[in-house]
């Protein structure tokens, strides 16, 4: 008996014949989330239709999906009519689409995923666009209602942060049809007028409505061109809008962007006054080593042992070094209560760890002995020690040089 | 401007910059003393640059093409 052999090609379209002829495949409606979307030059799309267990590849050619009113997007669940095929040349089947009906979500969020992964795609949200926001403004503009509680939000924490930048505030619509242009004109504007550091633009908080104009693409695009960087800051922390994503920096709410344009001066002080404690404290190291290395040849010319001078030095180096770091503990302790009022406590409690040092203050009728000719032998003078008073009579005196 | 807010930032740096020579105690005792003097000065100039100021709030306004910057304070009134 003679075999019947088919070609590939026979095989593949008697099995399209079958599919295409099927009760059921050759039109239904079928549930599922759309995945691996592509879109093609040819504007056909490209996507897959999955649910939890099983998965089906899809094509919309492009006639229907010119038809389509909003982008479809990765996660977008949806119920899909079409029909299922078979490509005679791969012998693969697919899901041919002919409408999406998007599920569980309204108009508002489709069309805020669609912008979102069409700005996205564009490179808009591309880190390496984000431009580094002033750490030390002069002045921040910020778009905004003039009435609303944003913009009083935002002038207040900029003045308790740092209340030499400036605040500008430039007026816009942030809610309704005009909204949207409103915004667009005031970041123009504001680039025009150029003596901005940093935008902040946003709103307070309300329905996703109410915050529409900051997911308008003309917004988005107004905030992607802005020479100007600009911090967004629409609504409560739960609030996302496109404005977020294309702007510099967001910010979760109107109080927090005033927090990051602004630099704190309370902060600044705290740096400086940390710098300062640093340079004194290797400034005194280094006189403290001087006047070591001095004791060493001193030591020396006295015919003492160098190296046993050397040791006893370094442990009251090491002593002097902690008190030292007590005295920039309570400095810095100081510093937070000003930095003017700390400089001068510092200075006060320089004597006192002068005498800890062991060092001494000698007395002569009650003023301060300098000079060896303001005393002859004989004369009572008292030494002030750091842990009380030594008394002594002058056996003689010596002037130096 | 831009300049001057590069400044506070350098003499920032320079004061590390002149704290480090001294703890390296590669310099001479003459040269430390100048040092520590211009770190001095430097902190002064910091500390300076952070002295309290009064806020200043504008309304700012774009009428017949031109920029108008008004008290913000008078434009709440209105």
């Amino acid at each position: 008996m003679e075999r019947k052999v088919y070609s590939v090609l026979q095989i593949n379209r008697y099995i399209k014949g079958l599919i295409e002829d099927d009760y059921i495949l050759g039109s239904m409606w079928i549930r599922g989330e759309i995945s691996n979307y592509k879109r093609h030059s040819s504007g056909h799309i490209y996507f897959t239709l999955k649910d939890e267990t099983s998965s089906i590849d899809c094509v919309m050619f492009k006639e229907y999906a010119s038809m389509m009113p909003f982008e479809l997007y990765n996660g977008l669940k949806a119920v899909i009519c079409g029909y299922i095929s078979v490509y005679e040349k791969s012998g693969t089947y697919k899901l041919y689409v002919q409408i999406v009906d998007p599920e569980g979500s309204g108009e508002l969020s489709i069309a805020f995923e669609a912008l979102k992964n069409k700005l996205s795609e564009e490179g808009l949200f591309d880190p390496d666009y984000k431009r580094e926001i002033e750490k030390r403004p002069q002045t921040i503009a910020v778009i905004t209602s003039p009435t609303g509680a944003a913009v009083r939000d935002i002038i207040q924490i900029a003045g308790r942060r740092n209340p030499s930048v400036n605040v500008v505030v430039f007026p816009a619509l942030v809610q309704g049809e005009y909204a949207a242009d409103s915004i667009v004109d005031a970041i123009e504007s504001v680039n025009e007028w150029g003596k901005a550091d940093t935008i902040i633009v946003g709103r307070g908080g309300g329905s996703m409505e109410d915050l529409w104009c900051f997911n308008e693409e003309k917004v988005a695009r107004a905030i992607f061109a802005s020479e100007i960087p600009v911090i967004s800051a629409v609504g409560h922390e739960t609030d996302f809008t496109i404005a977020d994503f294309v702007a510099d920096m967001r910010a979760p709410t109107p109080s927090a962007a005033a927090e990051l344009a602004v630099n704190s001066v309370e902060e600044d002080m705290e740096i400086v006054s940390s710098a300062e404690t640093r340079l004194t404290r290797a400034y005194k190291g280094y006189m403290l080593k001087k006047r070591l290395e001095l004791e060493v040849i001193k030591a020396k010319t006295e015919g003492l042992r160098p190296d046993k001078v050397f040791e006893l030095k370094e442990r009251e180096l090491k002593e002097k070094a902690k008190t030292l770091d007590n005295l920039m503990i309570r400095f810095i302790d100081k510093k937070r209560t000003g930095f003017e009022a700390g400089l001068k406590n510092l200075e006060a409690l320089s004597p006192l760890s002068v005498l800890k040092r062991g060092y001494s203050v000698a007395y002569h009728n009650g003023r301060i002995l300098k000079d060896p000719a303001c005393v002859k032998s004989g004369d009572e003078i008292s030494l002030h020690l750091e842990k009380g008073n030594v008394y002594a009579t002058v056996k003689g005196t010596e002037i130096n040089g | 401007m831009a300049k001057k807010k590069k400044t506070y930032e350098e003499a920032l740096k320079r004061i590390d910059e002149i704290t480090d020579l001294l703890e390296s105690e590669e310099v001479s005792l003459e040269q430390s003393i100048e040092l520590y003097k211009e770190g001095a000065e430097l902190l002064a100039f910091c500390g300076e640059k952070l002295k309290a100021a009064e806020q200043q709030v504008m309304l700012l306004l774009k009428k017949d093409n031109a920029f108008v910057e008004e008290s913000f304070v008078k434009a709440e009134e209105e």
